[in-house]
């Protein structure tokens, strides 16, 4: 029953009046963020990352993850009533959302969303609760070896995990350890690449590269053209959806949940992964699967579970091992950090109000979503109607004293400039930025480990491989290497075959 | 376009080339205790040895993926494209010095005659009712330190 004391101590914490109010700000704002297009979760939690430095870390990390899955509510909406995307996760959800939004039933559509979101989420949760503190309890145990085998695996699962070609993934993956590679080196307090620059010796920041790379390099390809969204014009009528809609969706958000809790855990995006998953295995099980494309409700309900099932299983390599699984996580991290807080294993111990806390404020959150989303679907439409054109300008300015607020320092900006310059031309060359954040956020942690290993094995490499933790590490991810060396040889022999 | 991929391939192994050489002058230090250079150097061995790989594929004329999801723009794009970028690195240099409100107001300005021209008096009110709402937001409600300039904001 120790667990039921841990959940009761987490709620004491989630529940108190500044925590509830801190957490449904952040869903409130996630949900915002989420129906905006080209506004994500990454640039509102930097923009609140250094504002939430005058409240307890505990309250800050309520709100800001609130922020993280609220946005996994709003998403949906702009996908289903006009065919944009609010959210990379709901991608999948435009195909037979949008179709059943021209077919009148946008309601049912919108309903399903934020219900399978619900369930979801809810059981993600206590998934997170009973393995995150096996897991961190398990982690101790690691070592310097273990800790670099174990982001060697993640990163080669991550350039995987792509939609693109592996071996960009991978060259981006290692350009973005580089770029992390820059900065005061701190076991010698040598500068390394900082070209003169002060400001670099402290290494390149997170904020201003994930800004850059996706916020600015999103609107300079957006900007190309003329973008105007173009609103579904109807009065949504009943959001709950029918008996029929009910019996047609259970499946799916049993099966989404499950694709999404599993693949969320995965470093890489798995919650955006588990959404194409989820409308694959729904697709192909169906007994019509030729009603999908067409207005399925099927093909709503299972990737939109998903989706929020991953965004809280992510949770469990954060909280339990300091290591992000995704983009969004590690601003997390970093935000963790600037308040002081070591992520890692010792979280748990060290600070279980903040463990438990969070974990807890998220069941509680997620039931504002449900409340808040039905009613207000209305409202949320309004905020569409708001023109592109006076839409990138504010996106703009919000990334800009976002990058600002962090240091006060100009050169901040120009570092997101130059990111931005870089996220263009990467999407210009189909490179992904992803793999390069992973990269980046999980550089001075591998070279930290790789360096005290070889400090602890007095130089020899075997010592990845001679401890039983490290080795099975290692093992699986030159395992996964391999698979993609034989999937690319195959590939190739199809396509000349 | 086997081409594009040359080229950025062209491109990543010459920064390899930079950085293990830029490695190389930090120090490898020993097995035992890898100094500064040590990590860098093997990621840029890394970035090379991939690079190489990549040149090869896009030698042998293959696709490594099939198309270009996002093409080059048309003249008119890449107009667009350097404006904002011109604008947002001016605004950079620009802050500190003129202010947050002034600069802002400026920004925007800018990017709403610029991008998709608006009429005069839209674009000259957006950008006041911008720069001064957001200072109420972040400088008066967030209590974000914004750069105050001759404005006095």
């Amino acid at each position: 029953m120790e667990m039921l004391h841990h959940i009761l101590f987490g709620f004491q914490v989630a529940m108190t009046p500044a925590n509830l109010l801190y957490c449904f700000f952040g869903v409130l704002l996630g949900t915002l963020i989420g129906v905006l297009p080209g506004l994500g979760p990454v640039a509102t939690i930097s923009i609140l990352m250094p504002i939430t430095l005058s409240i307890s870390p505990v309250s800050a990390i309520i709100m800001l993850s609130g922020i993280y899955y609220g946005a996994q509510y709003g998403g949906s909406t702009t996908s289903i009533l006009i065919n944009v995307p609010g959210e990379a996760t709901s991608v999948v959800t435009c195909i037979d959302g949008y179709k059943m939004a021209l077919q009148g039933r946008a309601g049912p559509a919108l309903g399903i969303s934020a219900i399978g979101s619900f369930i979801g989420g809810m059981v993600s949760l206590l998934g997170v609760m009973l393995l995150a503190a096996p897991l961190a309890n398990f982690a101790l145990r690691f070592g310097p070896p273990e800790y670099f085998s174990l982001i060697f695996l993640s990163l080669t699962i991550v350039s995987g995990l792509g939609t693109g070609s592996t071996l960009k993934a991978l060259l981006m993956a290692g350009l973005g350890m580089l770029t992390g590679a820059i900065g005061m080196d701190m076991s010698t307090g040598i500068p390394r690449f900082t070209f003169g620059i002060r400001t670099l010796y402290d290494g390149v920041g997170l904020v201003p590269a994930i800004m850059g790379l996706f916020g600015i390099g999103e609107i300079l390809t957006n900007i190309e053209e003329k973008l105007e969204l173009d609103i579904f014009k109807t009065k949504i009528k009943r959001i709950l959806p029918s008996r029929e809609d009910w019996v047609r969706s259970r499946g799916p958000i049993g099966r989404g949940t499950l694709i999404g809790f599993f693949l969320g855990v995965i470093p890489g995006g798995g919650a955006l992964i588990s959404t194409f998953a989820s409308y694959a295995v729904e697709k192909k099980i169906s007994r019509h699967p030729e009603q999908f494309g067409q207005g399925a409700i099927e093909g709503v309900a299972g990737p939109e579970t998903a989706n929020n099932a991953g965004a809280q299983s992510s949770f469990i390599p954060m909280l339990a091992l300091g290591i992000p699984p995704n983009v969004v996580l590690a601003v997390l991290i970093s935000a963790l950090i600037i308040h002081g807080i070591q992520p890692g294993p010792l979280l748990l111990a060290k600070h279980p109000d903040l463990f438990w806390g969070v974990i807890t404020s998220m069941f509680v959150g997620n039931a504002m979503l449900l409340i808040l989303n039905l009613p207000l679907v209305g409202l949320w439409v309004q905020l569409l109607r708001v023109p592109y054109t006076y839409l990138f300008p504010a996106i703009l300015l919000f990334c800009l004293v976002g990058v600002y607020s962090i240091t006060n320092n100009y050169v901040e900006i120009l570092l997101m400039v130059f990111f931005g310059v870089v996220g263009y031309l990467m999407r210009k060359f189909d490179f992904e930025p992803a793999p390069f954040v992973m990269g980046l956020v999980l550089s001075s942690m591998m070279e930290n480990a790789f360096r005290q290993s070889l400090t602890l094995s007095e130089g020899s490499m075997t010592i990845f491989f001679t401890r039983p933790i490290s080795a099975l590490l290692m093992a699986v991810g030159l395992g996964v290497l391999v698979c993609y060396v034989v999937l690319g040889v195959r590939k190739r022999e199809r396509g000349a075959g | 376009m086997g081409s594009r991929d040359r080229i950025s391939a062209i491109v990543l192994l010459t920064l390899s080339v930079m950085v293990c050489i830029g490695a190389l002058g930090y120090g490898l230090g020993t097995f035992s205790t890898p100094g500064t250079g040590f990590f860098p150097f093997l990621l840029g061995i890394l970035i090379g040895f991939l690079s190489i790989l990549m040149l090869a594929h896009a030698k042998r004329g293959e696709e490594v993926k099939e198309s270009a999801k996002s093409p080059w723009p048309g003249i008119e794009g890449r107009k667009k494209v350097l404006a904002i970028v011109a604008a947002l690195g001016g605004y950079g240099f620009l802050l500190e010095k003129l202010g947050y409100s002034l600069t802002t107001f400026l920004l925007f300005v800018l990017l709403l005659k610029g991008i998709q021209p608006q009429k005069w008096y839209l674009a000259m009110g957006v950008a006041l009712l911008a720069s001064l709402g957001s200072y109420a937001l972040f400088q008066v409600g967030l209590q974000v330190e914004l750069p105050r300039g001759f404005l006095g904001m």
